[in-house]
């Protein structure tokens, strides 16, 4: 299933964990927050990506 | 009937838990309270004053996990059988457990000096919960105690509203780091406006008329509103798991985080040591091996036999100064020249052992690869 992923940037500390583990999904802005760069990408990806964030500043939404 | 009973509701008992329960495992989690993140209790939990939990009951629920609100106070290794003390009666519960994950973290005591007792803490939920309701009507004039990670986050993150004194018995802020992280901690901390004083020795505290009152035999009396301690961490093992040395403060276990010498019993998270393929026999007390244990854990019981080759990583924020560290420092002999943020330790035979960032997190996957090359030579 597709899914997207959301970014709380005040929740965001930018430790480039999500960046670490899937590049191609997410990067970190000049500030140092995490980007989203795809519009919807499958909702395991989405849940790794979810999980490895130390500050719970990623969330899934349902499409 | 358990399949799996997993002892510990932080990063690591949680995630191998999820990752159980989202195979169809039967489990149950044990621990106080819900399930909630610890490291970032000493950076946004603190100005918000709100517990990062990883699951509230209803998550719990819908993942299919089994949540026992309580602490272990006895285990029987032998009988798989846990006396579980309930968080909310006086009661004590006893629980199978055919397979058993021991994930109970590190304990964080104050510490041990006259009158420090009553400090507060922010190293757990309860400790986090009582410190945000004593500095509700800022300014307060605090003395955080201990310029560790917790300590000297704490201190950062604590004065944007308040007064902040930081003090420690070693002479620099995260003094068994490397002297440059010591060195960019500190002029972030005089940046942010907290005191610091190293070599501190702290002898005393107690409260008259001026507030709480530390009292030093190096630097005199530090009064404050608010003491808060932040040195040193314990065992959590119950004595039936520590082994020999009471001192211990991992489990060890193979590469596949069985414990030694035990049948059907895993350990991971900040109570473990495991053999690193490079680098021997190491603990590795941080959220980013809790995280990944916990998985690796689950994963091995349900079969894989793959090896837990974590490299040792950590990240810390102090106010704006953001550090992370890839390998251990302790094997580096030389070091490159700083590079765009990253600079790289080398072995002695040349090799990446380790690789600090200072301010670069988007170049955090150069450095995982940097050192898992060198690795993967061996």
């Amino acid at each position: 299933m597709l899914v997207q992923l959301i970014v709380d940037p005040d929740a965001c500390i930018g430790s480039g964990e999500c960046v670490a583990l899937d590049p191609e999904v997410i990067e970190l802005d000049a500030q140092g927050i995490a980007q989203v760069l795809v519009p919807e990408l499958e909702e395991e990806r989405a849940k790794d990506l979810c999980d490895t964030c130390p500050v719970g500043a990623l969330s899934i939404a349902r499409l | 009937m358990n399949d799996v009973v997993v002892v510990g509701n932080g990063v690591s008992g949680y995630a191998c838990a999820a990752r159980l329960a989202e195979r169809g495992v039967r489990v149950t989690m044990i621990g106080p309270g819900l399930p909630h993140d610890r490291p970032p209790l000493s950076k946004r939990a603190l100005l918000t004053g709100r517990i990062p939990l990883l699951a509230d009951d209803s998550q719990l629920a819908e993942r299919g996990i089994s949540h026992l609100d309580g602490i272990v106070i006895e285990c029987d290794l032998e009988q798989r059988r846990l006396v579980v003390r309930a968080s909310a009666a006086n009661a004590e519960t006893e629980i199978e457990a055919p397979t058993l994950v021991w994930a109970t973290g590190l304990k964080y005591p104050k510490v041990p000096i006259p009158g420090l007792e009553q400090a507060e803490e922010n190293a757990t939920g309860p400790g986090l919960t009582s410190l945000v309701r004593r500095l509700a009507t800022p300014p307060k004039r605090i003395v955080v105690i201990g310029a560790g990670l917790i300590g000297t986050e704490t201190a950062a993150t604590l004065a944007a509203a308040h007064e902040v004194t930081l003090l420690d018995m070693l002479d620099r802020p995260l003094a068994r780091f490397l002297p440059r992280l010591s060195d960019a901690a500190r002029v972030t901390l005089d940046g942010l406006g907290v005191r610091f004083f190293g070599s501190c020795g702290i002898e005393s505290a107690g409260t008259d008329a001026r507030g709480v009152v530390i009292h030093t035999s190096t630097h005199g009396d530090f009064e404050c509103d608010v003491a808060v301690s932040a040195a040193g961490f314990r065992s959590s093992l119950l004595s039936e798991l520590a082994g020999p040395d009471p001192r211990a403060l991992t489990i060890e276990v193979d590469d596949r985080l069985r414990v030694l010498g035990r049948d059907r019993i895993w350990a991971c998270g900040d109570c473990v040591s495991f053999p690193h393929p490079r680098w021997g026999r190491i603990a590795i007390p941080h959220w980013d091996n809790a995280l990944w244990s916990g998985r690796h854990a689950a994963e091995s019981i349900l079969g894989s036999t793959d090896p837990y080759v974590r490299e040792p990583y950590f990240f810390s924020d102090i106010g704006p100064l953001r550090i992370q560290q890839v390998g251990p420092a302790d094997q580096a002999v030389e070091w490159d020249e700083p590079d765009q943020g990253l600079t790289v330790g080398r072995d002695s035979a040349g090799a990446p052992a380790c690789v600090l960032l200072l301010n670069a997190p988007t170049r955090l996957r150069d450095a995982r690869a940097l050192v898992a090359s060198a690795g993967s030579l061996l």
